[in-house]
């Protein structure tokens, strides 16, 4: 009987593809942050800037000034555990915390894929990636093991097919499929690039582009499943991230996506590849068939980040008028959409001194940087905030006793031409930043 | 097997069949590229270029005039030298903008116009502490402000002023001051002639580094800092406890602070609209928005939209005292309503015209899948 609790779910499955997961995505996240020091990024977006914008309840996380560095060496290093799969619960577990720390220094850089990376980094820390071909192996021969539990497998696929699946999901609205927006703004200024660059100015391009992108995201995880379409699943995988990867800045993304989905292959694929490849290929192997390597923590955890993953990205249809999220953007982040929107701003503030009713207009060159003021402009939550730093700046400065700070701003989204955005008559100092909506917006046009 | 890649295979197919005969029914327009080198190339030979001909042809009449000063300084003379110096500043103000290139190597508009002056560094110089005008400490020692004193010097006759710049050391200086402003103008100008003419059209790409994209940043970036903040806003106090009238252009002959205003904006207005040296016209920032609007079925134009806002400023500003100071000293809400209104200008330029072009602000990663 006790044979018979093995199903599909618990059955034992070989940990190659775990283990090259863990090889790949571990590469990957080494080689994003060398890309990202070597570009003189850490000091332009962590240190030189005066303010940094906090996420919401996370005021406590900022950049370390220099020691910022370290925490990029301490990543670093801990990528360089997980690929090796030396001490490896803990180097997931110092991957996981600095990284995410790191992106959440400062809320401007919010990108899908950052989030996408600290996700699965905490997935990995409580999967058994390292039980075979790793050091860890030789270190505790006893604890390592060919084989896991299937779960451990699919709770990884579940977590990269999510990603694409609500990519897919997000683009079923009326301007990405209606009007090929942003598509059709953006595409037509690519028109120097080789091979395609003339075709992308026609109209029915973008509207092509933008119906399979959404049919793709929606359908590739489903394709990745089957044993017979895979191939071509795959190879349409390929082309796709290349695409986005020539057409827009999107840095080593495509390349981290192209990588995961690999997790969808078989286990005598992933074998064959640890075999071959130089030095991974001496990773050591387990002498164990199988050895218990998950426990019901661990289990009861990746649940409860799956059921996490699944739930996130809809959360924006708790929100009043959920059809307004381009323009509120509630429950905007985390929810893997990518690509959705072309907003610029502009925003100009105002300090008066409600005792002298003295005016001042604020120069924002003065306090953030173009990258920050460009994201400022278009999210609510940001202006807020910074209203409440100027409000101190100012006080401070001009010696006012009682700043209020109020912002005449423009937003134009998805090609429409710019229109009014956060009211203009409300003292922003009066505001916190709030996960509930609250009333600050002009009704946008459509 | 078949079945299912095929299924796919066809779903894919039928979705660009289906979106492109929809569309090509109704999107017949817009099969050809902008040509972004022409424009360059407008810009370039037939209104960058001839404007800096012209300010060095004017740069030049000043050192002529200066030097007839020199020579022999009388009341006559001053007011020559006056005029050229009208002159020169005026042509400067179709120049300003195009801070790109050789312009931004050499740091023109700091050394031509960082205003307000000196005065004290200036009086010792005239009492012959020496000077270095090579040094970047001394940008705000030279250049038009720096003329703008020593040839109207506030509250004293003309005849006493030209017994002031009669001096040696005041006659060097005067010379150092022009001499350099002339000679960084030529080089600027040389370079372009020369050299940079054709990279600037050569570079005709879409990326941060392409003429089209740093040019573009380059004059909302002087409309906004230098000609809205810089000429009314700053003057008019909106970023400051109270109104800075010592801060106009031009401060010691304001009466010529207004029409300098109004040269920069006729000059910016004509560059948005391709509007040559020569009052002709060729292709603009304005024409290639209307193709893109064309290419996107907009509505309405943004560059009708824009140029009903650059003509609403205008008018405001026709309605400004010649004397700007005078008019923040006077009747400061004026001033506050062209500094308004040349505000309203810079979110459509800022938001709408540089998402329509597909400008390029700063290069980092953005969000894709």
């Amino acid at each position: 009987m006790a044979t018979n609790n093995t199903t599909w779910f618990t059955s034992k499955k070989d940990a190659a593809p775990l283990a090259v997961f863990r090889i790949f995505f571990g590469l990957m996240v080494l080689i994003s942050l060398i890309r990202f020091a070597s570009y003189g990024w850490i000091d332009k977006l962590y240190i030189q800037p005066a303010y940094f914008f906090s996420y919401y309840g996370l005021e406590w996380i900022q950049p370390l000034g220099m020691w910022t560095y370290g925490l990029y060496i301490l990543c670093a290093i801990a990528s360089i555990g997980v690929v090796l799969g030396y001490r490896y619960r803990l180097s997931a577990t110092l991957l996981f915390l600095s990284w995410t720390y790191i992106e959440l220094m400062d809320k401007t850089h919010y990108l899908n894929h950052y989030y996408a990376i600290s996700l699965i980094a905490l997935l990995m820390v409580w999967l058994p990636a390292a039980a075979n071909y790793s050091l860890d192996v030789s270190r505790h021969p006893q604890r390592s093991s060919r084989t896991v539990p299937a779960w451990t497998i699919y709770s990884m696929m579940v977590m990269i097919g999510g990603i694409y699946f609500f990519a897919g999901i997000a683009k079923i609205n009326s301007d990405w499929l209606l009007a090929a927006q942003p598509l059709k703004m953006w595409l037509p200024s690519k028109y120097d690039t080789p091979l395609i660059g003339r075709l992308l100015e026609h109209g029915w391009v973008a509207y092509a582009f933008s119906w399979c992108g959404m049919l793709f995201d929606v359908l590739i995880p489903f394709c990745l499943l089957s044993i017979r379409i895979r191939p071509f699943a795959f190879t349409m995988l390929v082309v796709f991230h290349l695409l986005t990867w020539v057409l827009f800045p999107i840095g080593i993304f495509p390349f981290v996506m192209i990588g995961c989905a690999t997790i969808f292959f078989s286990a005598r694929w992933h074998q064959d590849l640890l075999a071959r490849l130089p030095l991974i290929n001496r990773l050591p192997t387990s002498p164990n068939q199988y050895i218990r390597t998950s426990s019901k923590v661990g289990g009861t955890i990746v649940s409860l980040i799956i059921i996490y993953h699944l739930v996130m990205p809809m959360r924006y249809l708790l929100y009043p008028s959920p059809g307004d999220l381009f323009w509120t953007e509630y429950g905007f982040r985390y929810s893997w959409r990518v690509m959705l929107m072309e907003k610029a701003g502009y925003a100009s503030f105002t300090v008066v001194d409600r005792n002298s009713s003295r005016r001042y207009t604020v120069d924002n060159d003065l306090y953030l940087t173009p990258i920050q003021q460009k994201q400022m402009a278009t999210q609510a939550d940001f202006m807020i905030a910074y209203a409440h730093y100027l409000a101190d700046v100012y006080a401070e400065q001009y010696d006012l006793d009682d700043p209020a700070v109020y912002v005449d701003s423009r937003v134009a989204l998805n090609g429409r031409r710019s229109q009014p955005y956060v009211r203009s008559d409300i003292d922003l100092t009066d505001l916190c930043d709030h996960l509930s909506a609250q009333d600050l917006y002009y009704d946008y046009q459509r | 097997m078949k079945t299912s890649i095929g299924s796919i295979l066809s779903l894919i197919t039928i979705a660009v069949l289906l979106t492109s005969t929809a569309c090509n029914d109704n999107n017949t327009t817009a099969t050809d590229t902008y040509d972004r080198s022409e424009m360059l190339a407008h810009w370039a030979d037939n209104i960058i270029i001839p404007s800096y001909t012209a300010y060095t042809d004017d740069l030049a009449g000043l050192e002529e005039s200066l030097a007839t000063f020199n020579e022999g300084p009388s009341t006559d003379h001053l007011a020559a030298l006056r005029q050229s110096l009208d002159q020169a500043y005026t042509s400067w103000q179709r120049v300003s903008m195009y801070e790109i290139g050789p312009a931004e190597a050499v740091a023109l508009r700091s050394h031509a116009n960082t205003y307000p002056t000196d005065v004290n560094s200036i009086d010792a110089a005239l009492d012959g502490v020496a000077f270095d005008l090579e040094l970047i400490s001394t940008i705000d020692q030279q250049g038009f402000p720096a003329l703008d004193y020593l040839l109207y010097q506030g509250d004293i006759s003309d005849a006493a002023i030209v017994e002031r710049l009669s001096t040696p050391a005041a006659a060097a200086y005067l010379q150092a001051v022009v001499g350099r402003l002339a000679n960084l103008g030529r080089e600027v100008a040389l370079q372009w002639v020369t050299s940079y003419r054709n990279d600037f059209v050569a570079a005709s790409g879409n990326s941060a580094t392409s003429s089209v994209d740093l040019l573009v940043n380059d004059i909302i970036f002087y409309y906004e800092k230098h000609l809205r903040a810089g000429k009314v806003g700053i003057p008019a106090g909106v970023f400051s406890d109270k109104p800075l009238p010592d801060r106009v252009e031009s401060l010691h002959n304001s009466g010529q602070s207004k029409k300098y205003l109004k040269t920069a904006l006729s000059a910016f207005e004509d560059f948005l609209n391709g509007v040559a040296q020569d009052g002709s016209r060729g292709p603009s920032l304005m024409d290639y928005s209307d193709y893109l609007d064309d290419i996107r079925e907009a509505d309405s134009k943004l560059s009708d939209i824009i140029r009903d806002q650059v003509t609403s400023a205008v008018a405001t500003i026709d309605g400004l005292d010649s004397d700007l100071a005078a008019q923040v000293e006077n009747d400061n809400l004026k001033m506050l309503g062209a500094y308004d209104n040349l505000q309203r200008l810079v979110p459509l330029l800022k938001i709408d015209m540089v998402q329509s072009m597909g400008v390029n602000i700063d290069f980092i990663d953005t969000d894709g899948d």
